[in-house]
C-alpha cells in the first residue's frame, strides 16, 4: 500500500509538472481561452453577478471566482498555476478506474503515467481548455463508478449523481460524451440480453435522467452555444454529409459490440510488440503524407497531425490492441467489458459523424482527449500484458523505451504555431501591453478590429460585454472585420467605414506562420503580409502605438472621403 | 538482479524514470524560454485617450498637440534618440522597413531611460506656411514646439497624403551609434509612429 501511494505521488508529481510549463516558462496565463475565461470573470468579481451567458457550464467560473475572492488573488496566477494544478488531478479518476476494472495496480498505473502526459489530455485538462479539464475530472469519477457495476450501492448511486452534475455543470461537449456513452451501454446490454433481463434498466433510467437534466440546463440555464451549435451543424449539413457521418458512426458503434461479444481473440502481435509499434508509426505518418500528396490535406493540418498524431498513434495503438485482446480473452465480464468500451465507442463515432459535417469538422479533434482517456484502462493493461509475457531482461529495457515515449508524448502538449495550424496560444508581454493601452485609449464606443486571440485579452482588461470587439456578436456573427475579411481573402481589402482602430498581432501574419484567430468553426487564415503594408502606406490611417510585436492603427480618414471645405473663422 | 525483475520493479522502475524526465523536461523549457524585452511607443492626444477623429484635419496654423509615450521593458538602460519628421505620400518605391524615407528630420531629443521607466514627450505640430496649386500641394513651413522650421514636402493630393512620424532610434555599444532595430530576444524591430494629416483648403498661403 505503501508502495502504491508512492507511484501515486510520483503520476501526480508528473501530472502537475507537465501541466504547470506554460505558466512557469511565461509566468503568465497560456491560451486565449484562458482569457475568454477570465473575461467573463473579471466584471463578475467587481458588480457580484455574471453579466454575460456562459458558454458552458458555470462550475469553474464561479469555482475560479471564489478562489480569487476567498484567498485574496488575482486571476492571472490562478490561471496561471491553480487552476492548472487542480486540473491535474484527473489522473486519479483513471487510476481508480482501471484499479476497480482489472484489480491491477502496475496497470493503474500505467494508465495515470498516460493520462498525466498524453498531449492532447495535456492540452485540455492543462492550460487551455480548461472548462473541458473540469468535466474531464467529474466524467472520470462517474466512469470509475459506473465500472463499479453494483447499482444497488445507495452510496455509490449518490456519488455517481455528484460527477454527473459535476460533468453537466463544467462542460457541454463531456456532458454529451457522457451521455452517448451511456446511450451506447445501453444498446450493447439490451441487444446482447434484451430488454427483459432487466440488465440495462438502471443504465437506461440513468441515461434518461442525465439526458433530461442536460437538456434542461442547455435550453434554460445557458441558451446560448450548446444549442446554437447543434443548430449551426444542422444548417449546415445536408442530407449526403448527415446520412455518410450517420453510417460511419453506426459502423463504429456495431464493430465495436462485435469486440465485446466475441468469445475469444487470436493474439498474433503479443509476441512482437516492437514489430506492430514499427507498422503503426509507419502508417501514423504514411497515411497523412498520402492525403497530402493526393491534395486532401494542406500542409499546415500534415504537420499538426504529425506532430501531434503519430506519438499518439504509436504508443495507443499497439497498447489498445494488447489490452483488448487480453481483456477478451481473460472473459473480463460483459458488462465490465461495455463500460470500458461503450465511452470510447460514443467518443469515436461522434468524431467521424462531426469530421463528416461542414464547417463543424475541425471541432471533432475535442473529441480525441476524451476518447483517450475513457481508453486508458485497456491501455494499461495492454502494456503490462506485453511486460509480463517479456524475459526480466526485456522488462527493463521496456521500462526505458516506455518512458522515452510517455516523454515524447508529454513534449508535444503546448505545440508551437507551426505544429498547430498558425495558432499561438502564449501571449508575448508587449501583447499584452498593448491591449492594455488599447483599453486605455480607445473610447469605449470605438469598435476596434482584431482577432479573437487579441479581443480576448480585450474584453478581459476592459471588463466589457463579450460583443465589444469589432461590434459584432462574439460567437455567431461574422468574425473581425477587416483582418478576418482581408486573411480570408489572401490580400488587403478596404477598411469598412465601422472600423476605427486596427490592432495588429504579428501572430496574424503570415510570414511569421500566424494565422487571424477567428472561430475554429471557420477555415482561418494567415494575413498576407501586404496587408500590413497596406496599413503603413493607406493614407489616413494613423500608427498610434508598436511594440514590436502588436500594433494599433487608427482609421482617421478614408481616401474616398473628401474633406469637405471649411473656412477658418 | 535482472531475474527479479518483475511487475512491480518494473512499474517502479517506469514511473521513477517518467517523473525524472519529466522534471527534466520542464526544467529545461523554463530554463529555455526566454524573456521578452521590448519597447512600446505610443501617442495620446492630451486628455491621455487616442486622437479625436478629426483631429488631423488642419487649418493652416492650426496646433495638433500629442504626446509621445516611450517605455523601456529591454531588461537594461537604454538610450534613445527620438526623431520627429514631416513627409509626404510614400512612393511605391519606398520599403516599408523604412517609411521615413523621404522625409525632413524636424527635430532629434536624446533620452536615457532606465529599465520599466517611461518618458513622455509633449509635441505641438502646426503647419505655418504651405503653396497650393490645384489639388496638389507643397509645405515650406513647420512649427514644431513653438520653433519655424523651414521645409520641402510635396503631395500631389490633398486629402490625409502628408505625414508626420516619430521614430526611436536605440543607442547601440557595439555599433557605436544609433540604430533603427532593436531585439526581443527572438526578433529585431524598429520603433516609430506616424500621424498622416491633410491641409484643409480655405485660407490663403
Amino acid at each position: 500500500m505503501r508502495r502504491w501511494n508512492a507511484l501515486v505521488a510520483c503520476v501526480l508529481i508528473s501530472s502537475v509538472a507537465i501541466r504547470l510549463v506554460p505558466g512557469l516558462s511565461y509566468r503568465r496565463p497560456y491560451g486565449f481561452d484562458v482569457y475568454d475565461l477570465m473575461s467573463r470573470i473579471a466584471p463578475a468579481l467587481t458588480a457580484g453577478k455574471f453579466k454575460t451567458d456562459l458558454p458552458q457550464g458555470p462550475l469553474l467560473y464561479s469555482l475560479l471566482s471564489e478562489l480569487a475572492i476567498l484567498g485574496g488573488v488575482g486571476l492571472e496566477p490562478i490561471a496561471s498555476f491553480l487552476a492548472p494544478s487542480i486540473l491535474a488531478l484527473s489522473v486519479l479518476p483513471v487510476m481508480i478506474y482501471t484499479r476497480k476494472a482489472f484489480k491491477d495496480e502496475p496497470a493503474a498505473i500505467v494508465s495515470g503515467l498516460l493520462a498525466a502526459t498524453t498531449n492532447v489530455i495535456v492540452h485540455q485538462t492543462g492550460g487551455t481548455v480548461v472548462w473541458e479539464g473540469l468535466g474531464t475530472l467529474f466524467a472520470g469519477f462517474a466512469l470509475t463508478l459506473l465500472v463499479q457495476i453494483n447499482l444497488r450501492d445507495s452510496k455509490a448511486i449518490a456519488l455517481l449523481c455528484m460527477a454527473v452534475v459535476g460533468t453537466i455543470a463544467s462542460h457541454h461537449l463531456t456532458t454529451m460524451n457522457l451521455l452517448l456513452g451511456l446511450g451506447v451501454a445501453v444498446l450493447f446490454l439490451t441487444a446482447r440480453r434484451g430488454f427483459r433481463s432487466g440488465e440495462a434498466y438502471k443504465p437506461i433510467l440513468l441515461t434518461i435522467l442525465l439526458g433530461v437534466a442536460a437538456l434542461s440546463v442547455w435550453t434554460f440555464v445557458i441558451p446560448r452555444y450548446t444549442i446554437e451549435v447543434i443548430g449551426l451543424t444542422a444548417a449546415n449539413a445536408n442530407v449526403w454529409t448527415l446520412l455518410g457521418g450517420g453510417v460511419l458512426a453506426a459502423t463504429t458503434i456495431l464493430a465495436s459490440y462485435r469486440v465485446v461479444t466475441s468469445k475469444g481473440a487470436r493474439e498474433p502481435w503479443m509476441t512482437r510488440p516492437f514489430t506492430l509499434g514499427v507498422l503503426v508509426f509507419a502508417a501514423s505518418v504514411g497515411a497523412p503524407l498520402i492525403l497530402y500528396y493526393a491534395g486532401v490535406m494542406n500542409a499546415e493540418t500534415l504537420m499538426t497531425m504529425l506532430y501531434l498524431g503519430a506519438p499518439i498513434c504509436v504508443v495507443y495503438v499497439p497498447l489498445f490492441v494488447f489490452g483488448l485482446m487480453a481483456a477478451i480473452n481473460a472473459r473480463t465480464d460483459v458488462r465490465l467489458l461495455t463500460s470500458l468500451l461503450a465511452f470510447p465507442t460514443a467518443c469515436c463515432s461522434l468524431t467521424v459523424f462531426l469530421i463528416f459535417q461542414p464547417g463543424l469538422g475541425v471541432l471533432a479533434y475535442r473529441e480525441v482527449s476524451f476518447m483517450l482517456y475513457s481508453l486508458l484502462p485497456i491501455e494499461g493493461l495492454g502494456l503490462m500484458e506485453v511486460v509480463r509475457k517479456g524475459t526480466p531482461a526485456r522488462r527493463y529495457i521496456a521500462a526505458f523505451i516506455i518512458a522515452y515515449s510517455i516523454l515524447a508524448l508529454a513534449s508535444t502538449s503546448y505545440p508551437s504555431r507551426p505544429y498547430l495550424i498558425g495558432l499561438e496560444e502564449a501571449y508575448r508581454p508587449s501583447d499584452l501591453r498593448v491591449s492594455e493601452l488599447a483599453v486605455n485609449a480607445i473610447p469605449n464606443t470605438s469598435p476596434i478590429d482584431t482577432d479573437i486571440r487579441i479581443g480576448n485579452v480585450i474584453l478581459y482588461l476592459s471588463g466589457r460585454e463579450v460583443n465589444w470587439v469589432s461590434n459584432v456578436t462574439y460567437w455567431t456573427s461574422p468574425g473581425p472585420a477587416w483582418l478576418g475579411k482581408s486573411a480570408a481573402a489572401g490580400r488587403p481589402l478596404d477598411i469598412p467605414s465601422n472600423v476605427s482602430f486596427i490592432i495588429f498581432s504579428e501572430t496574424m501574419l503570415k510570414s511569421k506562420g500566424g494565422i487571424v484567430v477567428d472561430l475554429l468553426s471557420r477555415k482561418l487564415h494567415p494575413l498576407p503580409d501586404e496587408a500590413l503594408v497596406y496599413l503603413y502606406r493607406m493614407p489616413g490611417v494613423s500608427k498610434i502605438a508598436d511594440a514590436g510585436t502588436c500594433l494599433i492603427f487608427q482609421v482617421m480618414r478614408r481616401q474616398q472621403e473628401v474633406a469637405s471645405p471649411k473656412t477658418k473663422p | 538482479m535482472t531475474s527479479e525483475f518483475g511487475d512491480e520493479q518494473f512499474i517502479v522502475t517506469l514511473t521513477i524514470l517518467s517523473t525524472i524526465f519529466i522534471l527534466c523536461f520542464l526544467g529545461f523549457q523554463v530554463l529555455s524560454t526566454p524573456a521578452q524585452n521590448y519597447v512600446v511607443m505610443y501617442l495620446v492626444s492630451e486628455d491621455g485617450k487616442a486622437l479625436a477623429q478629426n483631429a488631423t484635419a488642419l487649418h493652416l496654423g492650426d496646433r495638433l498637440k500629442v504626446f509621445v509615450i516611450l517605455e523601456n521593458h529591454m531588461a537594461r538602460q537604454i538610450r534613445v534618440e527620438l526623431d520627429t519628421l514631416v513627409a509626404g505620400n510614400p512612393s511605391s518605391t519606398t520599403s516599408i522597413n523604412a517609411p521615413w524615407d523621404g522625409g525632413l528630420r524636424l527635430q532629434d531629443e536624446v533620452l536615457m531611460l532606465d529599465d520599466g521607466g517611461t518618458s513622455t514627450m509633449p509635441i505641438t505640430l502646426a503647419v505655418t506656411r504651405a503653396r497650393t496649386e490645384g489639388d496638389s500641394i507643397a509645405i515650406e513651413e513647420v512649427e514644431l514646439n513653438g520653433v519655424r522650421i523651414p521645409v520641402t514636402v510635396e503631395s500631389s493630393a490633398r486629402n490625409q497624403t502628408l505625414r508626420f512620424i516619430f521614430r526611436a532610434l536605440i543607442w547601440s555599444d557595439a555599433e557605436g551609434k544609433y540604430v533603427e532595430e532593436w531585439n526581443d530576444g527572438q526578433d529585431g524591430h524598429s520603433s516609430w509612429l506616424q500621424i498622416w494629416f491633410e491641409l484643409l483648403p480655405g485660407v490663403d498661403t
